[in-house]
């Protein structure tokens, strides 16, 4: 048999929730194998399943042609497979270097694990994926995209003969996803099996030969990606129903045609600096129905900004000014009372694991009230329901633990919840992340609708793609500054990476 | 139908389980020693649970508060409020309502303190509780010069032990307690930013919650019911001692932990806390019953203890 990985009639289910329902996979040595499907369709319970941290229920999992059961994490290094979570596995208090060794079985040979051994292929693997990331710095004080690097590594310094990555690039910026596709594509040569999970169609097709579709937990099929396209594969995530009457519609009206915009309140900010330093001096505004990005390299003080506007990191310098109202703004708290709302992709940041969906949703408007006031819990009933169903969540009830909910309907519950807010400038931080392509269909066409009715969007996204299409204007920042404005319908990512680029070329002329 | 029977059978596990070993404990004292179920000493065990319980009540606020939340001074309040009150209500003469109302602003200051050193001097839970055990005990030495004085009245008296159709007071008390209670945590906004804030701060910072003040405010809960533990429990005793209170500052954690409420914060109900503390209380009293000797009652206890909190200890895996 050539297949590496063979996985047959996998099921798993959490109480009502058929997370798997007879899945099948394979995958051989040397094939980067795409995993696709709708959010809560099942990918990272199978992942999960080979990883040793789910146990399924019912199915067989073949290695080499050998039947194996993966118990424990343990077991399923020491059988070669290593993973890359979707939530990642890192311990948040240890530091890097403890959490590259952490669980690091003795693999094959001796008895002894070779601290010394992973040391030098992590410093390899951080060094060519051009990152600084000190080894002694605790996981909890890096970024979601150092964190994600990290778990990267972690995976990948373990040589493994079967690589499970679970949704690597949600938080990566498109240079370092050059880079790791570089990466797996040499481990790929030198006949490493992988299995990637993405909801990019772009990067399937750029990475992977052949795809597995899952929907409601069970495999669709197998397709060559050359000979299939997007809308069909599109197709078999939804089934054929589901395709017409959601995906269908919103690819129309997925254009940029505006209507004039029914408020004209504006947002202006000037000279606002951080106290971090990694913002300076950064003036813009945004006029009623613009969706205004902001670009440029990774980690040029991008995120910061929308931070500093959101209260959530401290300034030194700056206006700004809403309409005719200027603002000081110090703490979330008071951001939302002037009608500013910030929709991270961080997840750890901002869901409440253990409190129920609905809890979830409703904190948007319970943080922000009195404390004496009382809660109308059937009333949050209907506007969770309400938002989410918008965003097409896959739920069982809305009294589950938000932990429950899989990586991409998390996501949506941090976008409803501030859709009963009715804001009037909402700061995006990578607001899609991990969310299915069709709802991100939708959330695209949810944005162009707010920004008809004259809320004032400012985006930022690590995909750039994503980017360009859906802003009107975009600011290239550039270590900390605003580099360059471009305007206008043809923004290319050629323009954004030279506007970058030119300015950092100056600078060491 | 079957389904929807077995999920909230999942749902309220912890709930059943409890009622469950509650239901054991007292079938098992029934075949040891009759009488031991019957339904005068099931209420006799209910009053002697209704002290703990609401001792547990703050302790369970400070839990859920998160941050590694905590409240050791819970008995040492207790103790403290109970000898101010004699005091008011003997010697002084004040009435029962102005002293439960001074009782419970005084417990309530203990806990601001508590929740200040904790959120702004950024002292640990454990740390801060535990030092304010001291001070508080100082204070007792401090206020009553050496020697408690005073005892509960008459009416504090029928309150604590006293019966309304043959049902003793304490427990109507502690049955409104525990709506209050349970009221505050499920239905005011209050209650829902302290879940919030103890199941992950910087989520609700981000959401808008002013996370401090709402911590500050679960300690303060914690000493004002602690407060009028105590003031129940003068009324219980009758007279006063020193640190009468004290006793109940393990049992109250450990009726935390039997409730299933989460050491990592934002996660349990009172509800489950009043079990704990009946499962306790009738552990007690049966190895009391028993009359096994000081030294095999305590061994007994502590395996039992250890078996019910892993048992309840192994929830379900969070995040994986
Ligand atoms: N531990 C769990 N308890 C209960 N339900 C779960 C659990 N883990 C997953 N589920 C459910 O199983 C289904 C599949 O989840 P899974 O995480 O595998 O989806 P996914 O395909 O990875 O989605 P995404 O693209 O959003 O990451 C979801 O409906 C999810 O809610
Ligand atoms: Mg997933």
């Amino acid at each position: 048999m050539s297949n590496y990985l063979q996985v047959e009639g996998l099921s798993k289910r959490f109480g009502q929730v058929k997370a798997l329902d007879n899945a099948e996979l394979e995958c051989s040595s040397g094939e980067i194998h795409a995993l696709l499907g709708a959010n809560g369709s099942g990918k990272s319970t199978l992942i999960k399943s080979l990883a040793g941290i789910v146990v399924p229920d019912q199915g067989d999992i073949y290695l080499r042609g050998e039947k194996v059961s993966i118990g424990s994490p343990q077991e399923s290094l020491a059988a070669g497979i290593a993973t890359v979570h979707q939530d990642f596995s890192l311990v948040p208090q240890l530091t890097v270097k403890e959490n590259l060794f952490l669980g690091a079985e003795p693999l094959r040979k001796l008895g002894f694990i070779d601290f010394g051994e992973i040391k030098k292929k992590a410093d390899r693997l951080f060094n060519s994926f051009q990152v600084e990331i000190p080894l002694g710095a605790k996981i909890a004080d890096l970024s979601v995209s150092q964190r994600q690097l990290v778990e990267i590594v972690k995976a990948f310094s373990r040589d493994p003969d079967l690589l499970l990555l679970d949704e690597p690039t949600a938080s990566l910026p498109s240079e370092r996803v050059k880079i790791l596709f570089d990466t797996i594509r040499e481990l790929a040569n030198r006949e490493m099996a992988v299995v990637f999970v993405s909801h990019r169609y772009g990067e399937v097709q750029d990475l992977c030969e052949k795809a597995t579709i899952l929907r409601n937990g069970y495999s669709v099929g197998e397709v060559q990606v050359a000979e299939t396209s997007k809308d069909k594969v599109v197709s078999m995530m939804l089934g054929e129903e589901a395709t017409k009457k959601n995906y269908g519609d919103s690819e129309k009206q997925s254009s940029k045609a505006k209507s004039e915009a029914k408020s004209s309140l504006s947002f202006r900010a000037e000279n606002v600096t951080a106290a971090a330093g990694n913002v300076e001096k950064v003036s813009f505004s945004i006029s009623p129905g613009e969706v205004l990005g902001v670009g440029g390299l990774q980690g040029q003080g991008q995120e910061t900004l929308l931070r500093a506007l959101y209260g959530l990191e401290p300034t030194i310098e700056g206006t700004c000014t809403l309409g005719k109202e200027t603002l000081h703004i110090r703490s979330p708290r008071e951001a939302i009372r002037n009608g500013i709302v910030y929709i991270s992709g961080d997840r750890d940041e901002g869901l409440l694991h253990s409190r129920t969906i609905r809890e979830n949703i409703s904190i948007a408007n319970n943080a922000n009230r009195p404390l004496w006031e009382l809660i109308d819990v059937d009333q949050e009933r209907q506007l969770a329901k309400k938002v989410i169903e918008k965003l097409d969540a896959v739920y069982e009830s809305l009294e589950d633990p938000a932990w429950q909910l899989s990586g991409g309907n998390r996501q949506k519950l941090l976008i409803g919840r501030w859709l009963i807010k009715d804001p009037k400038l909402i700061l995006m931080n990578d607001p899609t992340k991990g969310v299915d392509v069709q709802t991100k269909e939708k959330i695209y066409d949810l944005l162009y609708s707010l920004a008809n009715d004259g809320v004032l969007i400012l985006l930022f996204s690590s995909e750039t793609k994503e980017l360009i299409s859906l802003a009107d204007n975009l600011l290239v920042m550039y270590e900390g500054k605003v580099v360059e404005k471009l305007e206008g319908e043809n923004i290319t990512e050629e323009m954004v990476l030279s506007a970058s680029l030119n300015t950092g070329n100056n600078k060491n002329d | 139908m079957k389904s929807i029977v077995l999920d909230y059978a999942r749902k309220n596990r912890h709930t059943l389980v409890a009622i469950g070993i509650c239901g054991i404990l007292l079938a098992i004292g029934g075949i040891l020693r009759p009488g031991f179920s019957s339904y005068k000493n099931v209420l006799n065990i209910l009053s002697l649970a209704s002290f703990l319980g609401i001792l547990a009540a703050g302790q369970t606020f400070a839990v859920l508060s998160g941050g590694e939340g905590l409240d050791l001074s819970v008995g040492a309040v207790a103790s403290f409020s109970a000898i101010v009150a004699a005091h008011l209500l003997g010697p002084l003469n004040l009435p029962l309502v102005l002293v439960l109302l001074i009782i419970m602003a005084l417990g309530a200051v203990l806990g601001l303190i508590n929740g200040l050193g904790i959120t702004y001097a950024q002292v640990p839970p454990l740390v801060m509780t535990l030092g304010m055990i001291g001070v508080i005990n100082g204070l007792s030495l401090v206020y009553s010069g050496g020697q408690p004085t005073g005892s509960a009245t008459e009416l504090l008296q029928t309150i604590s032990t006293g019966r309304i159709v043959g049902i003793p007071w304490i427990l109507v008390i502690w049955l409104a307690f525990i709506f209050i209670v349970l009221f505050v945590l499920k239905r005011t906004t209050f209650g829902r930013a302290l879940y919030a804030v103890g199941s992950n701060r910087e989520a609700a910072y981000i959401s808008g919650a002013r996370v401090e003040i709402i911590k500050i405010l679960a300690y303060s809960f914690s000493g004002l019911l602690s407060a009028f533990g105590g003031l129940m429990l003068l009324g219980f005793v009758q007279g006063v001692q020193y640190e009468m209170g004290s006793s109940y500052m393990l049992p109250s954690v450990i009726a935390v932990v039997l409730g299933g409420v989460s050491f990592s914060g934002g996660e349990g109900e009172y509800f489950n806390v009043v079990l704990g503390a009946i499962i306790l209380t009738i552990l007690t009293s049966l190895l009391t019953t028993l009359n096994i000797g000081e030294a095999g009652r305590m061994l007994v206890n502590g395996f039992i203890l250890l078996a019910l909190l892993t048992a309840f200890g192994r929830a379900e895996k969070m995040r994986q």
